[in-house]
């Protein structure tokens, strides 16, 4: 249901301490390109409602206005993979996904990585022009509450917060 | 058609919700804050109330609770609507007492089915038990006619019939004998809830009840008698409301006198079991007690008299109770003394323990009266 007019994506916003549940001015482009866009370093968020990691659910704060620094952000959840780059859908070379698991500040994360051809994880995480790379299926959880997960069809990993990067070696079945 | 409340800060998302409620047939009141909400639900309760739970000042869970804490609105289906799609979103939601939890990324088609799917839980399908939610108070304003006893044993009943859950509250106080009648060990009770500056809810009472083998919660009055002190009406009356919210039966326990504490359990019991023995002494405070009933507004249709024959011979005939008191005896309850002592002393409510007695046969017909299919 597309209750927030165009323009508009709500989401899930994780710092290493805070869930923001907020509405981003994508301006009519993918929520992950407006993430990767280097001109701007903070993000313009409406109705943020703020809450703690160790209570997820508690709304804390909720302000009609909200800009969130994009290098504060570990990673963020969006509900379906429509929001994603389109820019990583076609190619040449089949699609292929990979199991991945992956830390990053107060959070694990596991999920699928869809690569087009070889994966090249040098490529992936060093030589990327990408800030946020997109898993899907993923699911998260709070290190030191395991038993809270969040989930999503789509989740944008801040590259320069992961700590660790694992993956299968060869992609999974389901591919 | 329903009468459906929408609380949603989101004027845009209130629009479309309203658009595709109203063009599926069903009157939509709408909310853009909880408070404004939270009032017309209050004012006229309605079939069915849709809630947003990102909104500023009060959130969706808060309305879910407080909407679950009102009388009139402790039944009424509530769905969560709602950007927030993580699965403890969702579990907190049903913990504050919501029925569905929805995320906005359904269709409005969707919507309106998840909305037909509550309305037709929430319509009594023929010949179905309803699902009640009752406070039922044991009263006399004599002394040792087996009031207790008789709460006790009728609360087990209850609570031996599918998917009923039994509270059981205890207000006497003074002369506490549900925890020992029951053989449980309470570590907290009804007296420190009134001493401590908590908000009452389901999860805050949940504390201070115990469990008993047969499935009946029980908040005693007190732990010891040294430390008994008068409950306010206040406590008793926020304590039974949030009860009801979260059991199907309420019995209510109250000593012998018309306190404050005793007519705030009144006042807010939806049928009072009136406990009289047949002598004449129990018949004329019966007749006083009914008297004070019609002062205080009582509904006439909500008082039960019971006779409970505590003495072999020599008892006034229910014919004579009946005309003294103008008005049907609904059960008597017969003179067994033996089982009804071995019962006490061992721990273990007469209608587990002795099943098929006389007193557990007429407690279990007292039973379905007061819970009619």
């Amino acid at each position: 249901m597309d209750i927030y007019g165009r323009g508009f994506v709500a989401a899930d916003f994780f710092t290493h301490t805070y869930r923001i549940s907020a509405r981003a001015d994508t301006r009519k482009r993918s929520l992950a390109d407006h993430l990767n866009d280097r001109l701007t370093s903070y993000l313009e968020l409406y109705e943020a409602f703020v809450s703690r990691l160790h209570k997820p659910s508690e709304i804390v704060a909720s302000y009609h206005l909200a800009s969130l620094r994009k290098d504060g952000i570990t990673f963020v959840i969006l509900a379906t993979e429509k929001e994603t780059s389109e820019r990583h859908i076609y190619g040449y070379f089949a699609k292929q996904l990979y199991d991945v698991f992956l830390t990053v500040p107060s959070f694990e994360i596991k999920g699928k990585l869809q690569v087009i051809g070889k994966l090249d994880l040098h490529a992936l995480l060093v030589k990327g022009t990408e800030t946020f790379i997109s898993i899907s299926n993923a699911v998260a959880s709070p290190c030191l509450f395991p038993d809270i997960t969040f989930t999503g069809g789509t989740v944008l990993v801040n590259k320069s917060r992961i700590e660790l990067f694992c993956t299968s070696e060869t992609p999974s079945p389901s591919s | 058609m329903a009468r459906i409340l929408v609380i949603d800060d989101d004027s845009h998302a209130l629009r479309l919700i309203e658009f595709a409620l109203t063009k599926a047939g069903h009157e939509v009141i709408t909310a853009r804050r909880g408070e404004e909400g939270l009032q017309k639900a209050f004012q006229q309760p309605p079939d069915l109330a849709i809630i947003d739970l990102m909104m500023p000042q009060m959130d969706g869970y808060e309305i879910c609770r407080r909407l679950r804490q009102n009388e009139r609105n402790v039944d009424t289906p509530i769905m969560v609507f709602t950007a927030r799609i993580q699965e403890i979103d969702k579990q907190t939601a049903l913990e504050a007492g919501a029925s569905e939890f929805l995320t906005k990324t359904a269709t409005p088609d969707e919507l309106v089915s998840k909305v037909k799917d509550l309305l037709a839980r929430r319509a009594p399908v023929p010949g179905a038990k309803v699902a009640l939610r009752r406070a039922i108070t044991l009263f006399s304003l004599r002394g040792g006619v087996g009031v207790s006893s008789l709460a006790i044993n009728l609360a087990v009943t209850l609570a031996r019939q599918p998917n009923q859950k039994v509270a059981l509250l205890d207000l006497c106080f003074l002369s506490s004998s549900v925890p020992l009648m029951l053989n449980v060990r309470p570590k907290l009770s009804l007296t420190e809830l009134s001493k401590e500056d908590i908000t009452i809810s389901l999860d805050s009472l949940e504390k201070y009840m115990v469990a008993h083998s047969s499935g009946v919660k029980v908040l005693p009055a007190v732990l010891s008698l040294t430390r008994a002190a008068p409950i306010p009406a206040k406590t008793v009356e926020r304590v039974l409301s949030v009860l009801k919210s979260g059991f199907n039966y309420v019995i209510v326990d109250t000593p012998s006198s018309l306190d404050d504490m005793t007519l705030a359990a009144l006042i807010h019991s939806d049928q009072i079991i009136l406990v009289l023995v047949p002598e004449v002494a129990s018949i004329q405070a019966a007749t006083v007690t009914l008297q004070a009933f019609r002062s205080l507004g009582l509904s006439e249709e909500a008082i039960v008299p019971v006779v409970n024959h505590t003495f072999a011979k020599g008892g006034l005939s229910l014919e004579t109770i009946q005309n003294a008191l103008k008005r049907p005896i609904k059960a008597a309850i017969p003179h067994e003394p033996e089982l009804l002592i071995q019962a006490i002393n061992s721990g273990t409510p007469l209608v587990l323990s002795q099943p098929s007695s006389g007193m557990a046969t007429a407690i279990k017909k007292l039973a379905s009266v007061l819970s009619p299919s």
